[in-house]
């Protein structure tokens, strides 16, 4: 069974000797399992470098820039990553599929108030709604009667400060539909449960609806593997692990931690979308369980599977 | 030297005692203890917000932690306050993009009443030109904002002083909704300058959004009588085509004629459109549209009438075209046939009554004496 002894051992072997300022990582590594959730972070890690998705390199690039003055070793990571947005850091797998490749098409699901400050807000400065007659006016207006909106007329998009994209295929949203059916549950619950959002509380006191976009069979611009370097670390609480390379997709770790993973890619920000791209809504989610220990648990279940038996053993003589 | 180094590296980790940071928000706090929090969590810590797993955005924590006051107007007054108040301290700089972003989140959610001067200042100012953040310009932003509260005349002038020069599509239309807020016949005066602009598809369903919401507000009723009013003048607009078209074809397209709404004027608009095409049942329907309609609205249907009459006009006159057809009345009517000899209209066999009544008063009407009942 694998310990953090392991995983701490293996991070200072992979990356802090890889760095100019060993120092700094070795007091970086020494913080982390005292952080909340510090320690879901070094597995996600050593999973991203042991399943070769990362080069060790780049976690000793961040680590360099880690401010030891945040007594927090997660924030630090979060802060050091946030001063590193380009190429090289967005969305990096080396599991990945190039623009244009025909493949999975891939479905993003968010919340109706993301959708207004993703693509309506750069476009004409639509406000968020604030207040349920707002949200109405908005859906009127962009949705009329209908459950859909194509979103072409969008000529401008925002994907987030760190241009990141989370997707799913399409084959395991058809699936969560059958399974909500099955189970007679609402889609949108067993999305945000499956998809690993967390509860579904929203602004104006009220729980916007969710929007699946769909999207056409290509995109222009590449996706990856998710890993440790693509998901957010400043606060505790989620839910995000990485996956050993199987089939170049991630898995989701539901919020619950009663649902199976869900697949899933990132991709960076797409310029300009066109009308192949439709939101869809989806309806509004109602509160769900959320398990905050069961991802550390997963996290390390999905380590072990692909740590190596002899350094498993050597660590444990040790 | 190295162990050195080490020790005291790690002697930094959880040795910078922040006094501020122990505070958890709480609906106790005073403005003060709030301006602590919200500047800790803009320049510092942002893990004190406490942001879901998949909520990247600062303001976000902001808001949950509103609502978790939203039982207690007090607190929410002390926050309002005190991001104001951060607000005012906050300088225009490219560095500080994200906490004005952040804090202008947090007021287009709150409005607090002291924030309005200070928002409008910087709007006035034109402070934050040159800021940008989440792919907005945030003085165009600031704006935005500033629209929550009133659109008074010196907000008004400022948007038509803005829209002086040359600027971005979607400060047009920003513009266009802010006016629409103050009077949505502003907003039509302003119309001209958006349409001389729509050369891309995109730019045509932007407007044709925006004045989806206007009408959603305001109904159909001003964008009507606009139109009717300045049709003329309107053609030497440049794009003016791509207008109508969207008008025609998108924002009331033929299905409006029938479509079940309560606001009487987008049917009137959309009869007004498609007046040069309008077949017989459509006619009928909309000479019942007088039933129970005020004066006004009855005299504007008859506007529309005598529109459709001058636009039908010329098919009418071939009896032997398609149009003439059109013109046919049909089976609800009893067969009664509308005819037009040298722009005047026949009707036989009439046996509705509200037909009949509609075409005498219009035949009584001097304004509509080309008709004539025989």
């Amino acid at each position: 069974m694998l310990h953090w002894r392991n995983i701490s051992g293996f991070l200072r072997t992979e990356v802090v000797s890889r760095m100019k300022d060993r120092q700094r990582g070795l007091a970086w590594l020494n913080g982390l399992r005292a952080s909340k959730d510090g320690e879901r972070l070094g597995v996600c890690m050593a999973i991203d470098i042991h399943s070769e998705s990362l080069p060790a390199e780049i976690f000793a690039e961040i680590l360099g820039r880690v401010d030891l003055k945040i007594e927090d070793s997660r924030v630090a990571f979060a802060r050091a990553l946030e001063q590193l947005i380009d190429e090289r850091f967005n969305c990096p797998s080396r599991h990945r599929v190039e623009p244009g490749a025909n493949g999975d098409r891939y479905i993003r699901v968010l919340r109706m108030d993301d959708l207004v400050r993703y693509f309506m807000s750069p476009t004409s400065y639509e406000l968020e709604p604030t207040a349920p007659f707002e949200f109405e006016h908005t859906r009127k207006k962009y949705f009329e009667d209908k459950d859909q909106l194509s979103l072409g007329e969008f000529d401008r998009c925002w994907s987030g400060k760190r241009e990141r994209v989370w997707v799913l295929p399409r084959q395991e949203y058809e699936r969560l539909q059958a399974y909500a059916a099955e189970a007679s549950k609402a889609l949108p619950t067993v999305l945000i449960d499956a998809l690993g959002f967390g509860t579904p509380a929203g602004a104006a006191n009220q729980i916007p609806e969710l929007v699946a976009v769909l999207y056409p069979p290509e995109i222009p611009v590449h996706s990856a593997q998710p890993t440790a370097v693509d998901a957010c670390w400043f606060c505790e609480g989620g839910f995000y692990l990485s996956y050993r390379n199987e089939d170049s997709w991630g898995r989701t770790h539901s919020s619950s931690g009663t649902l199976p993973p869900v697949k899933e890619r990132v991709h960076p920000k797409i310029e300009k979308l066109t009308d192949e791209y439709v939101a869809v809504r989806l309806g509004t989610p109602s509160e769900s369980s959320v398990d905050p220990e069961s991802p550390l648990l997963d996290a390390y279940a999905r380590a072990e599977k692909i740590w190596p038996k002899s350094k498993r053993r050597a660590r444990k003589t040790k | 030297m190295a162990k050195v180094k080490a020790q005291s590296a790690k002697d930094q980790i959880g040795t910078q005692p922040n006094p501020k940071k122990r505070a958890r928000p709480s609906a106790e706090f005073d403005v003060d203890q709030w301006v602590d929090f919200i500047e800790i969590a803009l320049y510092e810590d942002p893990s004190v917000l406490g942001l879901g797993p998949k909520e990247e955005e600062l303001y976000q924590g902001f808001i949950r932690i509103l609502n978790q006051l939203s039982e207690n107007p007090g607190a929410q007054r002390r926050f309002g306050e005190a991001a104001t108040r951060v607000f005012e301290s906050v300088k225009p700089l490219p560095l500080y993009a994200e906490a004005i972003y952040t804090l202008l989140q947090i007021i287009n959610h709150l409005t607090p009443t002291m924030a309005k001067p200070l928002v409008r200042r910087r709007v006035f100012e034109r402070a934050f030109k040159d800021l940008q953040f989440a792919a907005m310009n945030l003085h165009s932003f600031a704006l935005a904002i500033a629209g929550r509260w009133d659109v008074d005349p010196h907000l008004a002038n400022h948007i038509r002083e803005f829209n002086e020069g040359p600027l971005e599509f979607r400060d047009r239309i920003l513009s266009l909704r802010l006016l629409a807020r103050r009077d949505p016949s502003e907003a039509y005066s302003f119309l001209p300058k958006v349409i001389s602009e729509l050369q891309a598809e995109e730019r045509v369903k932007q407007l044709y959004r925006e004045l989806r919401g206007v009408t959603i507000s305001h109904t159909y009723v001003g964008l009507f009588r606009w139109y009717r009013d300045n049709q003329t003048r309107l053609q030497e607009v440049a794009n003016f085509p791509l207008f109508r078209d969207m008008l025609m074809h998108k924002m009331l397209p033929r299905e409006a004629l029938s479509k079940s709404t309560n606001d009487p004027y987008e049917r009137l608009f959309a009869y007004y459109l498609h007046a040069d095409s309008l077949v017989p049942a459509e006619m009928d329907d909309l000479y019942d549209m007088r039933g129970g309609s005020s004066a006004e609205f009855y005299g504007e249907l008859l506007s529309v009438l005598d529109h459709a009459r001058i636009r039908t006009k010329t098919i009418v006159d071939d009896p032997m075209s398609p149009g003439n057809m059109m013109m046919t009345r049909g089976t609800p009517l009893d067969q009664e046939v509308v005819k037009n000899k040298n722009g005047s209209i026949s009707v036989d066999r009439i046996t509705k009554e509200s037909f009949l009544v509609a075409l005498q008063e219009l035949a009584n009407n001097e304004m509509y004496q080309p008709y004539a009942t025989n």
